[in-house]
Order: structure tokens, then sequence, then C-alpha cells
């Protein structure tokens, strides 16, 4: 599972992933289910210096994806971006935009 | 009290037969006068009644606030600091106030500009924003910091940059004027201007000139993961970090699409600003002296009366370099039709 944050007064990307191929089945459809919950809010007309945060599973059913707006999250998909964030084990990456983190 | 639906000339009628008190007929006039123009011909005609200056009521007046969103989420949060307070023990508190202070004043003092909607709006700040936020943004209706995470920005460095906090109320202004897309091109210019007058509202509180002045957009604000010396160079695009990709010319732009993709900058905004940041540093040292005079008023006036919201680059360049000839003439203008054509947009 990937958390990408880029735009901001930077413009930079910084990527920070962890491995949740050690988690039970349920809790992985749990975490499923939570990031195909977060798409329903809209990250709406891009505005100045806002940060977007892309959140993406990847496992053997597939792959999950959804963009949010950094400052405009509900409670459980911060929390979702939290627990990445600061997972022990978790990589961090940073780079420009267009390019992304290395 | 009056009712505010009266016309204005009724209201100063009334005063003048001393059917109202003074005092109250202004503030009931300024008050109805939602229109600038009509505010300024309410201004006029109070004046030309011969009443103090203090008499005016306050939809002029400066009015700033800062609040402390406790590392929180919730906006504005708590507030720590009105106008007419003295300093806070929160350092992060007055670097906000003391900048939005230096930012207002001179938008009203060099360009006569009152406040981001040029209507007297209140300018309120908030910082603490969440733990370790590495952003400050102008929020639609006030600006927000972070404290920095101290990997991507110092900690404390956001609100006490004047080129930062300069930057995000810019963003303001932009929006309540040409309302420049915040995609691609547009976005570009948008990005620009915000820098523009947040390195020459940083040099004119250092009273530089435009050769003195380091172009520099957050000089010594970076954390641990970047390496220079400032978020942006406006003198040498692409230089102030081991990540800036910006460019300084037409043939290095950078194509990216605005999908919504956190990694694409909405069609590459912080990136291509580059070029436009670029063309205001050879108009500023190209004309010399200091870059709030001529150049910064050509830049505003093209902001405010001639871009549109899908302005392109060359719109930009077309744009400044009619403000130029209509507001200097033709050295000026060319000037800055020279600067265009070096980093390849006309
Ligand atoms: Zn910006």
């Amino acid at each position: 599972m990937t958390v990408v944050r880029g735009g901001g007064l930077a413009g930079l990307v910084s990527s920070t992933a962890v491995d949740t191929s050690a988690l039970a089945s349920a809790d992985a459809e749990a975490l499923r289910a939570r990031v195909r919950m977060a798409s329903l809010t809209d990250a709406g007309a891009p505005r100045p210096d806002r940060e977007i945060v892309e959140i993406l599973i990847e496992d053997d059913a597939g792959a999950v994806t959804t963009l949010v707006n950094a400052d405009d999250l509900a409670p459980g998909v911060r929390e979702l971006i939290e627990w990445v964030e600061s997972a022990p084990g978790r990589t961090e990456h940073f780079g420009p935009p267009g390019i992304g983190p290395a | 009290m009056v009712c505010f639906i009266l016309p204005t000339h009724i209201l100063l009628e009334m005063a003048e037969a001393g059917e109202l008190d003074t005092r109250e007929a202004v503030e009931a006039a300024v008050a109805a006068a939602g229109m600038r123009e009509r505010r300024i011909a309410v201004t006029a005609l109070v004046q030309s009644m011969g009443l103090d200056a203090e008499l005016m009521p306050m939809a002029f007046a400066e009015n700033k606030s800062v609040y402390d969103a406790q590392n929180g989420a919730l906006l504005p949060g708590v507030l720590r600091r009105g106008e007419k307070d003295g300093p806070h023990a929160d350092k992060a508190v007055n670097d906000a106030f003391d900048n939005a202070d230096k930012t207002y004043d001179f938008y009203r003092d060099v360009l006569g500009r009152h406040s981001v909607d040029d209507n007297g709006a209140k300018l309120v700040s908030t910082v603490h924003y969440r733990e370790g936020y590495d952003n400050a943004f102008w929020e639609g209706t006030q600006m927000v910091y972070g404290d920095g995470s101290g990997k991507i920005f110092k900690v404390g460095s956001l609100a006490a940059d004047t080129s930062v906090v300069a930057h995000e109320i810019t963003h303001g202004v932009v929006e309540f004027t040409a309302g420049l897309v915040y995609s691609k091109q547009s976005g570009a210019l948008n990005e620009s201007w915000a820098d523009v007058f947040g390195s020459v509202i940083k040099q004119h509180t250092l009273k530089q000139t435009a050769d003195q002045a380091d172009w520099l957009l957050g000089e010594g604000i970076l954390g641990t993961q970047l390496q220079g010396t400032a978020l942006r160079s406006m003198k040498e695009p692409g230089t102030a970090h081991n990540f800036d990709r910006q460019p300084a010319h037409m043939d290095d732009f950078v194509v990216l699409p605005d999908d919504g993709n956190p990694r694409n900058d909405n069609g590459g905004v912080h990136i291509n600003s580059g070029i436009p940041n670029k063309a205001f540093f050879l108009v500023a040292t190209g004309i010399g002296g200091h870059s709030w005079e001529a150049p910064a008023k050509i830049w505003y006036d093209a902001l405010a009366t001639r871009l549109q919201q899908n302005s392109q680059f060359k719109d930009a360049a077309d744009a400044t370099v009619a403000s130029a000839k209509e507001l200097y003439g033709e050295p000026e203008a060319g000037i800055v039709r020279s600067a265009w054509q070096e980093v390849g947009v006309l």
C-alpha cells in the first residue's frame, strides 16, 4: 500500500509505502473497502498550493487507487494515511514533479 | 441605527439637514456602498462635507487576525492575536501577523489595493495547522500555515518567511482579479504572479534594489530532505535545490497532464512558472532600481485589468507589454518585450 503526496507550495512529490501482504485476508479486504470509500470524496477543482494525496493498494486481487484532497479528508481516510506514514518498516521516497520519487 | 437600504445621497442629505448624526450617516452610507466605485464616491462626498477622516468607519481599515489550529485541522482555530493586540507569546503567531502586515501595507501603499478583494477584507491567518505539516496555502478565505516537519521545510519557517506569506496572500489577490485557472499555463502564471509579489514584497521590506535582491522564494527554509538555498530562484530557475527542475526558457517547457495525479502538479504549475518568473527578473533588472516601482506596477496592472482565467504565457507577455506602454511608454514596453523574447515566449 502506497501513499503519494504531491502539489503544495513546493510542488514536490513524496511517497510512503508499506507492505500489507502480512495482513490477514479479512483485514486486507477492510483496507480495500476503506480506500474505495475514500474515492467518494471528490478532490474538486484544483486550488493553489493544495496537496493532493493518492492512495494505492496493490495485491493479488488487483490495484485500487483513490485521489483525495489532503485538506479535506474523511476521518477514516486520515487515519489510514497516518497509519501508512507512521508504520514500522515503511519506505519513503521523495522527488520532483513529473518524474516523481526515485 | 440607520437603515442601510437608504440610498447614499439621501443619507448624506439627511446628515446635512441635521436629521441624522453625521457619523451614523457616514457609516450607513459606506456600508451600503458595496461597489468600489460607489465607495470612492461616498469617500469624496464625506470629505466634501468637511468631516474628520477619523469619523470614517472601518470599511477600509486594515483588519488582521491570527488563529491557532493547535495542531488540528479545524479552521480557523482559536484566536491568538487581533488587529489592535500587541505581540503574542507564540512566535509563529507574530510571524504570520507581521508578514501579513508587510504584505497588506505593500498592496495598499504601493499599489493602492485594500486587501485581497480591494474592499478591505479581513486578513485571517491560521498557524500550527496539523502536526509537522509541510505546507502553506491560501484556503479561499484565509491563509493556513503548517509548522513544517523539518524534512521538507524547517520547523517554524513557513509563516516566518515574508516571501512565502506574500506568495500565499497574492494567490488571494489573483483569485479576486484575473482568477487564473490553476492548471497548466494559466496555473503557472498564477504561481508566477504569486512568486513575483512574494519576492517584490520581500525586497520592499528590505529596501533592496533589483540588483541587490536575492530573487529567491523561501530562502533558508528547506528541511533535511532537500539540498539547496531556497524553494525557487527567479534569477536562475532550476538551481534552488536538488529537485528543482524549473525551466527558464520555452525550449525547456515541461509538458505534464493535469489529471489530478499528485505527481503531475496540476500540469506543472510549480515547474513552468520558472519561465514567467525569469521574464519578470529580466524586466526588473532591465529597468533597474526598485522592483516595486515600474516593474511591479506593470505586472499588477496586467493582472488586475488584462489577464483572464484562461490566459496563457503569450497572453501574459502581450498584457504586460500593453500595461508597460500605457503606464510608462515605449522604452519600458521595449524592455518587457525583450524579456519575454529572451525566455522564448515572444
Ligand atoms: Zn503557490
